[in-house]
């Protein structure tokens, strides 16, 4: 197990301060802790913090969230300004240095997707991680285009109705270079996928990162490795990255678990009825299909 | 060596930008502006300008790319008009706040609605309270000659604000004038490469440090009052400094903050901005070659207002009615004429007249016009209505 993740440790540094105002059991503590780790810290620059990060960058000078240099961009506007960086940096003769943002999902596939669609269509060296916690949670928890179906939010108190979007489909349809979901849950596999999505060449990049989010998501604090392994393993969260034309599974589930197990450690699922879990297992179904669709598409390599 | 050669106003923006050396420009289209785009593009593929050239889906995310180019330590450029400023206005916020400098041009345009091309100044007037500095030229030469001087009082360091150029839609940007083209060399030696200094954010590692954190802080009060000073204070003196600095060097000089001609023996003076200031120009000799004495005051630099520039001129002055010619449709100049001579000890009667909507062309016999009312003001010692609409068109029968 240590051997697995030895990685992870490659680089000793931290960047993620303890001035961090994240709450006990955030995810996306995690994932900004492993996504500062993977950039090495030098030469680096953050062209935009959003979701959750500008809320727990804690309080200036004392300190910032990462000892990362980081500009804040306007909600919705990371594209444009990561492109403008990257662009001064080139013409100053600065092609080494690596412009990234962490992003929240509200601001990656919402106010920000066109945004971002542009960037990528221009081609700019970008990476971008979202935190995906499947909600507006730095404004309070209100419902966002990710947010799952059923799960309850601050403005879907019956349940979201509609199938959340999925970020990397909609830029596979417009051929990004790199693009993956990962999960906090999998440490190995989220690190491996920030590394390629970093060392992309001239090339920009994106993944979308399931972080558990305590305060709307409502589960006891030391659960959070559970409930976000559990969202992959019932199916409700696959796995899958897209990379120069070919698309594949990253991490296989032989055998789903039942979805009753990844819900009843949420509070934001407490309303569901037995129809609504029919409707969410349909769903999970159909992305299976999508996603074994993509599979045949593209062309297939074993990972 | 000095050319001469004739041009239209977004070509003037465009060669205005090129001789300042610009290292990215944030680009989107929109009409009356779109050619200094082009322009640049131009300039690139030729060969003659080293560059970054984005395109973008939208004019916020053009000014974000000019913001997170300036942000990174280079000379940054952007042209746009009407609907694009109101657009861009949450970006235009952020850029003065954090003080990073760059210039955009602005060919002036009707906001929606009605829906209209031609110029007003109700785009750039809404932007009057982000804290950008405002030039307003009055010929293409003055455009060229602006875009030179506004990087430099941009990039100041006591300044470090961002600035608009504008310019009226069609009225300058598609008009061909004759300009004096000045000498690389000599802007080189006027306007340096760009090199982010010590009040940049560029940090020692050559990469931009934080602008991330300050939040929930009431202490940021003072961030606050040292842009207002920077704006109010450092960038009126700097204006007026590069302005007679540029004089010197070109031998061409457009009175900083506030132009005047022929205002101290004037009974009425015209308060103009934009490109009606060469009528009224034109419209104060017609008036004094039969012997009615006008004046006109040019509002060069809106934003920071020259209220006390202003208020010299005045004091300086016999004229005791100004007539406001006032192409914001909600009469933003005159408040603001107002609101400078307020506190003046023997103020002059103020009269706005709100002309020039959505393009409307103010001529010379409006002007005469509006001055002959000033001169019935300054017999009647009152005015009626201090904010009119000039000469609308009435319906017949």
């Amino acid at each position: 197990m240590i051997e697995k993740y030895k990685e992870l440790f490659e680089c000793k540094e931290e960047f993620l301060l303890p001035s961090g105002r994240a709450c006990p059991g955030c995810g996306g503590g995690i994932m900004t802790r492993l996504w500062t780790k993977a950039t090495g810290g030098k030469n680096v620059v953050f062209g935009g913090i959003g979701s959750c990060g500008t809320s727990t960058t804690g309080m200036f000078p004392i300190g910032n969230m990462t000892r990362i240099p980081a500009i804040a961009a306007l909600l919705g506007s990371n594209g444009p300004t990561l492109s403008g960086m990257r662009e001064a940096l080139n013409i100053r003769g600065m092609q080494d240095a690596t412009v990234m943002a962490l992003d929240g999902d509200g601001g990656a596939a919402d106010i920000g997707f066109g945004a971002y669609s542009a960037m990528v269509e221009r081609g700019h060296k970008v990476a971008v991680c979202v935190n995906d916690n499947e909600g507006y949670s730095a404004t309070g928890g209100q419902r966002s285009g990710l947010t799952s179906l059923k799960a309850w939010t601050r403005t879907t108190h019956k349940g979201k109705d509609r199938p959340p979007k999925h970020l990397p489909f909609l830029l596979m349809a417009q051929d990004i270079p790199y693009t993956a979901t990962a999960n906090i849950g999998y440490p190995d596999d989220m690190y491996r996928k920030m590394k390629k999505a970093l060392d992309q060449k001239n090339q920009p990049s994106l993944i979308q990162v399931l972080c558990p989010c305590i305060p709307n998501w409502k589960y006891e604090p030391r659960k959070v490795v559970e409930v976000s392994r559990l969202a992959t393993e019932t199916g409700m969260y696959p796995l899958y990255e897209y990379e120069k034309g070919s698309f594949r599974r990253t991490v296989f589930i032989k055998k789903k678990k039942p979805l009753q197990e990844y819900l009843k450690l949420q509070g934001r699922f407490d309303h569901v009825t037995e129809e609504d879990i029919k409707e969410m297992q349909a769903y999970i179904d159909a992305l299976d299909r999508k996603i074994d669709g993509y599979i045949r598409m593209y062309s297939v390599e074993i990972f | 060596m000095e050319e001469i050669s004739y041009m239209r106003g977004n070509q003037a923006a465009g060669l205005g930008a090129k001789l300042a050396r610009i290292e990215v420009m944030g680009a989107y289209p929109i009409p009356p502006s779109s050619e200094v785009m082009e322009q640049i593009r131009t300039y690139i593929d030729k060969g003659e300008l080293k560059c970054g050239y984005v395109e973008t889906e939208g004019e916020k995310s053009s000014h974000l790319v000019t913001y997170g180019a300036a942000i990174s330590g280079v000379r940054a450029f952007n042209a746009t008009s009407g609907q694009g400023i109101a657009y861009m206005m949450e970006g235009l916020h952020l850029q003065s706040g954090t003080r990073v400098p760059a210039v955009i041009a602005v060919a002036n345009r009707t906001l929606f609605a009605p829906h209209g091309m031609h110029p007003d100044h109700q785009d750039t007037v809404s932007a009057r309270d982000t804290g950008w500095i405002q030039f307003h030229c009055e010929s293409v030469q003055e455009i060229l000659d602006t875009i030179i001087q506004a990087f430099k009082v941009a990039e100041h360091e006591e300044v470090m604000l961002p600035a608009f150029v504008c310019y009226d839609g069609y009225y300058l940007s598609h008009s061909l004038e004759k300009v004096t083209i000045p000498d690389q060399k000599e802007v080189d030696d006027f306007l340096p490469m760009y090199h982010p200094g010590e009040n940049s954010y560029v940090g020692p590692n050559g990469l931009p440090m934080s602008t991330a954190g300050p939040m929930y802080d009431p202490w940021m009060t003072e961030f606050r009052y040292i842009a207002y000073m920077a704006l109010n204070q450092n960038a009126k003196r700097v204006i007026n400094e590069v302005d007679d600095e540029f004089g010197k060097k070109f031998g061409r000089k457009y009175g900083g903050l506030i132009d005047s001609y022929l205002t101290e023996d004037a009974e009425v003076l015209l308060v103009t901005t934009g490109s009606n200031t060469a009528t009224a120009r034109f419209t104060t000799d017609i008036m004094r070659r039969n012997g009615k004495k006008i004046g006109v005051i040019k509002i060069r630099v809106f934003r920071p207002y020259p209220r006390e520039a202003l208020c010299e001129l005045l004091e300086k002055s016999k004229a005791r009615v100004i007539i406001v010619l006032d192409r914001s449709p909600f009469g933003a100049y005159t408040d603001e004429a107002m609101a400078a001579l307020y506190n003046l000890k023997d103020k002059p009667l103020v009269k706005g007249f709100i002309c020039g909507q959505c393009g409307r062309d103010i001529t010379p016999y409006n002007m005469i016009d509006m001055a002959t009312q000033g001169f019935d003001i300054a017999r009647k010692g009152y005015v009626d209505q201090p904010v009119e609409f000039y000469f609308l068109r009435k319906k017949e029968g």
